[in-house]
């Protein structure tokens, strides 16, 4: 049950939490993005440490394909206390899901040999070997071949014990349904029963800034002057809802969209995307019709969704991935509110199940069913 | 390589002589059109219309400029003579003249629009000249006109109230 405290706003009370954290764990690592949530919590942790004299980690795991403001802002974050930062920037290889490219569905991040095209050269203080041992490595994805991004993490954090990574997770933020799942089962620290994080193997996973709103986010930012990624201002400027603004990744089935507005924000950083990998172009100029990317109408060469998804699962060009589709599929209602978000798997490239599909009659035709009822 | 130059030859002809083609892709919205209007009051025709002629039809058939043709219509600017060029292509490769002419061209990098619009504001331009002569809507130009940011925004908010979960 949520309860409010009317007598401490948000920012109190992270203060209390932090401290909190910093009384009860002698390892504290925070995970940032480059974004606002993070760079909000990141400060507080810093201020914290620093009034301590204490070392916390800094921990971004880099998908090379971001935003250079992203890499600004990281840089930026590691250099406000570096005596009291323990810089956690790591430049591994793992495997990210391209939804723009159809042919090149995966693109393995920092790839050996292909330094050339890289987004960027490594910066030379980061971290470029994986920090656990080849033969502990764990949690490879079997559609992906490999090692994804949330393998990385759980790895990364499977090599510390007793430590409180804290993420800046925020329940009225993206997230809402994650927000309750991990408060299902408050933990236990030292005897105080803590709702606003997990455990996690030894360690605990903890969100201090859980309850901020959007306005307090931008509020403490504005206080304390913090630099903050420039993508917001540009979002700004071109008409995006304060509470939408994303700084997300560029290239994933969630944020795709991203790139639409890339040439205006970043032109420097889409000519790189261009060269490094293939389906960027056609992204852009398309991610915002809803024919393609969203596949909310019908193109009107295919007279049903069920029909399109026939074509779109027989012309898919890598076998592999189609016997996934095919067998996920196979598994489903076949109507047609099903085959449009089938569809949208497959045009988005999905192979990994991440937009799940709603499998359940088709509500038109329940409709229908109802009305010859009543007619 | 020898580029030719068809811009070199511009003709007059009369507006009734000129239709469009069937298959052009490209679609200008609405406030866009009014902005190619005011470009044409305050710049003059600077381009022409690229056409081929058609033998069978008797008439010159766009390739690019369909929507400047719209504005030299009765119920916009009311042109009576156009100016085009003609171009000497088969079907095929008038499509693609079409793409290319629609397709190659950039966009305004967000920050520089940006300058842009403040350093005509400093030149003594006030917001609404700016509005019809750029086609930007006054809410645009002041979000334009912020040089300081998002954050500046919340600067008299107050932080919210703080919660907490708890058994039922």
């Amino acid at each position: 049950m949520q309860k409010y405290d009317n007598n401490k706003n948000v920012l109190d009370a992270a203060k209390e939490r932090i401290s909190f954290v910093f009384d009860n764990f002698e390892n504290i690592i925070v995970s940032i993005s480059g974004g606002k949530d993070s760079t909000t919590l990141a400060h507080l942790a810093l201020t914290e440490a620093h009034n301590r004299s204490r070392k916390i980690g800094l921990f971004f795991l880099d998908e090379e394909v971001v935003y250079q403001n992203t890499i600004d802002q990281i840089e930026y974050l590691m250099n406000i206390y570096p005596e009291n930062t323990n810089r956690l920037w790591l430049q591994i290889e793992f495997l990210l899901t391209n939804s723009t490219s159809l042919e090149e569905g995966q693109l393995k991040c920092w790839e050996a040999g292909k330094h050339k095209i890289w987004m960027r050269s490594k910066g030379k203080n980061n971290i470029f070997a994986k920090p656990w041992a080849k033969e502990k490595e764990k949690y490879h994805n079997a559609a992906k071949g490999g090692l994804g991004f949330y393998g990385v993490l759980e790895n990364f954090q499977d090599c510390y014990k007793n430590t409180a990574f804290l993420v800046g997770l925020r329940a009225a933020g993206e997230s809402p349904n994650r927000w309750r799942a991990v408060t299902k089962n408050p933990i236990n620290i030292n005897g105080n029963k803590v709702y606003w994080g997990s455990k996690k193997g030894e360690n605990v996973v903890l969100y201090p800034i859980y309850d901020w709103n959007f306005h307090d986010i931008w509020h403490y930012i504005y206080d304390n002057k913090l630099r903050y990624s420039k993508i917001y201002d540009f979002q700004f400027k071109k008409g995006f809802g304060i509470s939408e603004m994303r700084v997300s990744s560029l290239i994933h089935e969630k944020s795709f969209k991203s790139i639409c507005e890339l040439p205006e924000f970043e032109p420097k950083t889409y000519d790189k995307l261009l060269k490094r990998i293939k389906g960027i172009s056609f992204a852009q100029e398309t991610g915002k019709n809803s024919k393609m990317f969203k596949a909310r109408k019908l193109p009107k060469n295919f007279k049903s969704w069920i029909v399109y998804r026939d074509f779109l699962l027989n012309t898919y060009p890598d076998p592999a991935k189609k016997n996934l589709f095919a067998k996920r599929f196979s598994k489903h209602l076949n109507n047609e509110f099903v085959a449009r978000q089938q569809c949208r798997q497959i045009i988005l490239n999905d192979y990994e199940n991440n937009l799940a599909i709603q499998n359940k009659p088709d509500p038109r035709e329940e409709l229908i069913e109802y009305y010859k009822g009543v007619l | 390589m020898k580029i030719k130059i068809p811009c070199m030859n511009i003709k007059l002809v009369s507006r009734d002589m000129v239709i469009a083609n069937s298959y052009n892709p490209n679609s200008v919205p609405i406030n866009k059109m009014e902005l190619l209007k005011q470009s044409i009051i305050d710049n003059g025709f600077c381009f022409p219309i690229v056409t081929i002629w058609d033998n069978d039809l008797e008439k010159y058939v766009i390739i690019d400029g369909f929507h400047r043709f719209t504005i030299c219509q009765p119920n916009w600017l009311d042109i009576t003579e156009v100016p085009i060029v003609v171009l000497d292509h088969d079907i095929s490769k008038r499509m693609a003249a079409t793409m290319q002419f629609n397709k190659a061209r950039g966009v305004h990098q967000v920050d520089l629009d940006a300058d842009l619009i403040r350093s005509l504001l400093e030149q003594g331009q006030n917001e609404e000249e700016i509005s019809i002569h750029l086609g930007i809507d006054t809410e645009t130009i002041h979000r334009y006109k912020s040089l300081t940011g998002i954050a500046e925004l919340f600067k008299n908010s107050q932080y919210s109230m703080s919660w907490s979960v708890e058994e039922e």
